[in-house]
């Protein structure tokens, strides 16, 4: 009986002594872009080092599962690789009063790949347009008639929804078509299917079995901020209002310099160089 | 108007340009002195009108910061001079589509059919979209009113007339004073929070229906738009020459003649149009840092601030007039830094009789939407909880020595109260007007501190001169606001009385040590929109 009264009293002791240590912390919960998921888990992974009182949760999806639950205010963040369309927003102020926030925190290319077997090194705009939408493309200095399989990422990735609107102008994707979930698996595809084609929001290094193809004549993977590349768009966080408290410090370190190094070392842009 | 005063007014008119094409010091004395001489460098051409984050802006912070060296004022201890605030740009392209398809297609064209007030990849519309017409595009309960209440514009395009529903009650949309809900920005969220793509505005020139000056709106929307890396989700926005308006309301039985008929006549309703609309933007858009400037005069018995702001961009250089595509700002605001400067310059000779810590900011990228002061409130380089009051200087007398003052936002806080103790006690006489909170210069970066729940406020010169007739007077303000604010002609070319810009920096000075005795910090109202702002600073810390 006194050992249990004994056990009682330390462990009242120790929960009350744990509780009057203060120390800043909290949880973050991130979801949306599979283009960026490697690179935030990584980001976060700085981050929980530096700052051990926090968590940081990152789930992927895609952008229109990132953008659903912060409507359902499920987490603090979405991680966008397009920007919020209209419909989100006016679910997001009613569900949440807020027209949310877009905070961009860097660039990156959608990079258009083929199997390295294939002879074709560039494409325009307007024929990757016509590839995409299931046309058939005849190269005039070539005569070969360009026909693909297209590689997609799932309707709720930013890059299928960004790649519909800004390119294929809010045509529908062609029919000969396979969809995946993630980014590796569009290229893991294109090993796999000599005459297909797909986007990857990363720029992929050593593997030779997939190439990218210059669009308009521009090569992608240079990552200048300025650079001529036509595939080129903002990667967002959305929160319901303007960072501050534990969201804040987190963006902080995205934007700082370990972050920004992450965000570089995994093929994105950088945005905040001096002048 | 009276045979003199027409007689005044021609002669006014036909008088040489010399006076306004001179580089004029008047009067002597020290501070009036280095106020010009101030203003000589920082409204000069070779700053390129100081636009944000061009070379222009960086070479007017190094003589910012050079000159505070000189007057052995320091940053901030342990910081950094630059508080560097990370932003985006876009300026759009003219090969940018504008398509309307209403009974025949047209391509609108930027500039001559519209200018663009929002700009991003948010607005690409890449296939035709419905629209509707929405009355003001306000959703307004407090007042009973809804344009949206008959509609739904979810991923539609809303067009929408300029201004608010008009009444001399001011219990109503605050009477004959302007709203925030007759801001396009307030237009534009109000859409995007019904699901809607983007708001297009039709311009209202005033209740008489007068012709609207396009080319002056061309000319306010031809600088980059800048935005901070954070900001509210956006979408399209535009605003419509009304000569071109009419391609929404083909096949819709209304005319755009009948919209203004239903704004006089205080009928406007909504309804749909036919017509539909992709808008396909060319921008070039970068990133880049630009950066507030912070210095102080320290205390280290208190943890008491005292915040003086003046903002030392301008517009950079835009679309030539009269051969000049510089935008100097010299009225807005190098003379502004010129007097901040001659006040810290004021304020470090008494340091060690100060009470308080003095925090000396100057503000970027204000031109752009009060972005630098937006920054500063969000990324405190002192804890706001800490800040006593805002001072932000703006708008400096240079016609005359002025015989009144007003004061712009001091009914958020008893600032106005302070500043007329201080007025009572010195001879200086204030404007008449009443006291209510109102959205007056909304403008000005003070009142990003206003938002922020931190007590701030502008001094202007009020109605009265002291040396001119009050006729000359009113007619060289009036004539500087439409012809000069804004344009190439904000230059050193003009006739700048010195004297008073450096007797107004004086009398802040003075204020500034009478608040450093002052034992109470100003306060919020409750009535402020911000006092809630104002508590949670207060509750947090």
């Amino acid at each position: 009986m006194i050992r249990y009264l004994v056990i009682s009293i330390v462990t009242l002791f120790l929960m009350t002594g744990c509780s009057s240590f203060t120390r800043e912390g909290g949880i973050i919960t991130i979801r949306g872009s599979e283009t960026m998921n490697k690179s935030i888990k990584m980001i976060a992974a700085g981050f929980m080092l530096q700052n051990p009182g926090y968590s940081v949760i990152v789930g992927g999806g895609g952008t229109s599962v990132g953008m659903k639950t912060l409507i359902r205010g499920e987490a603090d963040i979405c991680i966008a690789s397009r920007p919020i369309e209209p419909g989100e927003i006016k679910e997001l102020v009613n569900k949440q009063g807020s027209l949310g926030i877009s905070t961009i925190i860097a660039k990156d290319e959608i990079v258009v790949y083929v199997n390295s077997s294939d002879t074709l090194d560039g494409i325009s705009l307007s024929e990757l347009k016509q590839i995409f939408t299931g046309k058939v493309v005849e190269k005039s200095e070539s005569g070969r008639k360009l026909e693909y399989k297209l590689i997609l990422r799932s309707p709720n990735s930013g890059t299928y929804s960004y790649f519909r609107k800004h390119i294929l102008e809010n045509e529908e994707y062609g029919k000969n078509s396979l969809t995946v979930n993630s980014p590796n698996e569009v290229i893991e595809q294109i090993v796999e299917n000599n005459n297909s084609i797909g986007l990857s929001g990363e720029m992929i290094y050593g593997n030779q079995s997939i190439k990218p193809l210059l669009i308009n004549g521009v090569a992608p993977g240079k990552r200048e901020i300025n650079s001529d590349y036509p595939l080129v768009r903002y990667i967002h966080f959305y929160t319901l209002d303007l960072p501050e408290g534990k969201i804040k410090k987190f963006l902080d370190f995205v934007n700082s310099e370990p972050g920004q190094k992450i965000i570089e070392q995994n093929g994105f842009i950088s945005l905040w160089g001096e002048d | 108007m009276n045979f003199s005063i027409k007689l005044f007014f021609t002669g006014f008119l036909l008088l040489p340009l010399t006076v306004f094409t001179q580089t004029i010091k008047i009067g002597d004395g020290d501070s009036a002195d280095r106020i010009f001489k101030h203003t000589s460098v920082l409204a000069a051409d070779s700053l390129f009108g100081r636009g944000t984050g061009s070379r222009g802006e960086k070479i007017a912070e190094k003589y910012i910061i050079d000159y505070l060296i000189s007057k052995g004022i320091p940053p901030v201890s342990g910081k950094s001079w630059f508080q560097s605030i990370p932003l985006q740009g876009y300026t759009v392209l003219d090969n940018s589509e504008l398509n309307v398809a209403s009974i025949s297609e047209h391509k609108l064209k930027l500039n001559s059919d519209y200018v663009i007030t929002n700009s991003g990849t948010e607005t690409l519309i890449p296939s035709y979209i419905e629209t509707a017409f929405a009355g003001y595009g306000i959703t307004a309960p407090e007042y009973d009113y809804d344009d949206y209440f008959e509609i739904d514009v979810e991923g539609k395009m809303v067009i929408v007339i300029d201004g608010e529903p008009y009444s001399t009650d001011k219990s109503y949309f605050l009477g004959e004073e302007a709203s925030v809900y007759s801001l396009i920005e307030s237009k534009l969220r109000i859409a995007l929070s019904k699901g809607a793509a983007g708001v297009i505005i039709i311009p209202v020139e005033g209740r008489s229906g007068g012709a609207v000056e396009w080319d002056k709106i061309k000319s306010d929307y031809q600088f980059e738009e800048i935005y901070l890396s954070s900001r509210m989700s956006s979408g399209f926005g535009a605003i419509i020459n009304p000569a071109s308006a009419k391609v929404f309301f083909e096949g819709s039985g209304v005319s755009v003649d009948d919209i203004y008929s239903m704004v006089f006549e205080n009928k406007v309703r909504s309804f749909y149009l036919p017509a539909k609309i992709e808008f396909k933007g060319k921008f070039i858009s970068r990133e880049f840092i630009s950066h507030n400037i912070a210095a102080a005069i320290e205390n280290l018995n208190t943890e008491e601030w005292v915040i003086l702001t003046a903002h030392f961009d301008h517009l950079g250089v835009g679309k030539p007039v009269k051969g000049d595509s510089i935008y100097n700002g010299l009225n807005d605001n190098a003379l502004g830094v010129a007097v901040l400067l001659e006040i810290a310059a004021g304020l470090v000779e008494r340091k060690s009789s100060l009470n308080k810590n003095v925090l000396i900011l100057f503000l970027s990228a204000e031109e752009k939407g009060l972005l630098g002061s937006k920054y500063y409130t969000s990324n405190p380089i002192i804890p706001l909880v800490n800040s006593s009051f805002v001072l932000n200087i703006d708008g400096v007398p240079f016609i005359d020595e002025p015989g009144s003052f007003e004061v712009i936002d001091g009914d958020h806080s008893d600032l106005r109260a302070y500043f007329e103790k201080f007025a009572k006690k010195n001879g200086i006489k204030l404007d008449e007007n009443e006291e209510q909170i109102s959205h007056k210069f909304i403008r000005g970066d003070h009142y990003s501190f206003v938002q922020a729940g931190i007590p701030s406020f502008l001094i202007q010169e009020g109605r009265l001169p002291v040396n001119k007739p009050l006729e000359e007077y009113t007619w060289l303000k009036y004539f500087y606001t439409s012809n000069i604010y804004h344009s190439p002609f904000d230059d050193l070319h003009q006739f700048i009385n010195y004297d008073a810009a450096a007797g107004f920096a004086k009398i802040l000075l003075n204020f500034i040590l009478f608040m450093d005795k002052e034992v109470d910090s100003p306060k919020m109202k409750r009535e402020s929109p911000y006092y809630s702002e104002y508590l949670k600073l207060r509750r947090t810390n």
